[in-house]
């Protein structure tokens, strides 16, 4: 039940604000209070997540994430999950997570997932987005920002073939290299050389050379022979690598 | 030197998709030839087109040409004679070509689908063929062999842009990297 219902958000937001923290103190959920104040006034209850005097316990900003709508009628998404983040780092995950699926197409995802997830950055952002038409134009956006780690993951964990060609158009080759091959690990049919060519040039020999120190596998190398037909001395150096492989 | 032929890459993430390139020499002809095919379609088809026609130019026997004349008829021959299934959706009637040969005569060019041809030497880009100029005609394989222009300059690159490129005009920055060329 609602420990608020009998105070005008309007008039009473001091109160309001006590009552939640002795709620908190008194280890009594907030989530009721937090419904009453979304439904009664989103811009008090923006107040108190993430206002100039926002109740900053973890349990309070976690109960908010639920009511994220509300808090956007009140706040720009950008500076909302920034300062949701900066309240509690803890939750910073959490927050990663609700900005992807609610925002996959916003370019400042891209500066909040390398703010929470550092080198791995993009990792959350482009596998939760894989399967949506953003992926491609997402996967540019990280690669322009250098979050090279990130998308070799997102080519392993996906078997996409966008990744390597993202870093690929940055300039990143050897990452672009190791990407093909991890997408390749994944999905041996990823068309990982004729998206790299659509994206470097119809000569992308330099990237595929770049390729061979990351193989592993003959099965890869297969998959990546079998693409790479059209480049003959390419190929051929790859057959006799391949030959040289122990079955996998 | 060395006979260069580019197509500019149409913008975008992917500017390349089905774009092809292939140059050859001996001591008395060279060639050069860059387009693309079935750029609009899959993308793995398109790469698959784009490698038939540059095997296929690979193929092309410069002995077996008496001047760059001979030399144009036989790369036309080659490229009509790929079948259309293996060049994508369109069978290649979305086909632009930029096709540059030499002997010790001359230089001439020929193609399909482009929109201007500019010649690219030290640093400069010089119009060579743009606006009406016939030689700017529709994509496609050729039905019949189709005119040559005779270059009357010493041209060793031969820059183009496709017929649906959307700024007909060439920027001399980062030139090589928008026409798929890198080191």
């Amino acid at each position: 039940m609602s420990a608020i219902a009998n105070l005008n958000p309007r008039r009473d937001i001091g109160l309001i604000r006590e009552r939640i923290e002795i709620q908190l103190a008194q280890g009594i959920d907030p989530q009721d209070s937090m419904a009453d104040l979304a439904l009664r006034n989103p811009i008090a209850l923006a107040d108190l997540v993430v206002g100039p005097k926002a109740i900053g316990d973890v349990r309070w900003l976690r109960a908010a994430l639920k009511h994220i709508a509300s808090l956007e009628e009140s706040l720009a998404p950008n500076g909302l999950y920034r300062r949701l983040i900066g309240l509690s780092p803890e939750l910073s995950d959490e927050v990663l997570d609700l900005a992807v699926r609610r925002h996959p197409t916003a370019s400042w995802v891209v500066e909040l997932s390398r703010k929470i997830e550092g080198q791995s950055a993009g990792i959350t952002h482009l596998t939760a987005c894989a399967a949506h038409p953003a992926f491609a134009q997402n996967c540019w956006a990280h690669a322009a920002a250098g979050h090279l780690p990130g998308l070799i993951e997102v080519a392993k964990r996906t078997g996409r073939a966008e990744p390597a060609a993202a870093l690929t158009s940055s300039g990143h080759l050897d990452a672009a290299a190791f990407a093909m091959i991890a997408a390749l690990e994944k999905m041996p049919n990823a068309p990982v050389v004729a998206m790299v060519a659509a994206a470097w040039g119809p000569q992308p020999v330099s990237i595929l050379h770049r390729t061979l120190p990351h193989l592993r596998s003959r099965k890869v190398a297969l998959s990546l022979f079998q693409q790479s037909t059209g480049y003959p001395a390419f190929s051929s150096l790859l057959d006799t690598i391949i030959r040289a492989m122990v079955h996998s | 030197m060395m006979l260069a032929a580019y197509l500019h890459g149409t913008p975008g993430r992917l500017p390349f998709v089905g774009h092809f390139r292939s140059a050859r020499s001996n001591d008395a002809l060279s060639f050069a030839v860059a387009g693309r095919v079935d750029a609009r379609g899959d993308i793995s088809v398109a790469f698959r087109g784009a490698r038939t026609l540059e095997s296929t130019l690979l193929g092309v026997k410069l002995a077996d040409c008496a001047d760059r004349h001979g030399l144009l008829q036989a790369l036309w021959d080659a490229i009509t004679a790929v079948d259309g299934f293996d060049l994508g959706r369109e069978g290649g009637a979305d086909l632009v070509v930029l096709l540059v040969v030499r002997d010790s005569e001359g230089t001439g060019i020929a193609g399909a689908g482009l929109g201007g041809v500019w010649d690219w030497s030290e640093g400069e880009l010089n119009p060579v063929v743009t606006n009406e100029h016939p030689l700017l005609n529709g994509p496609g394989r050729p039905e019949q062999l189709p005119g040559v222009l005779t270059l009357d300059i010493q041209s060793d690159t031969l820059v183009a842009v496709a017929h649906d490129h959307p700024v007909p005009t060439l920027q001399r920055t980062d030139l090589a990297r928008l026409c798929g060329v890198n080191p």
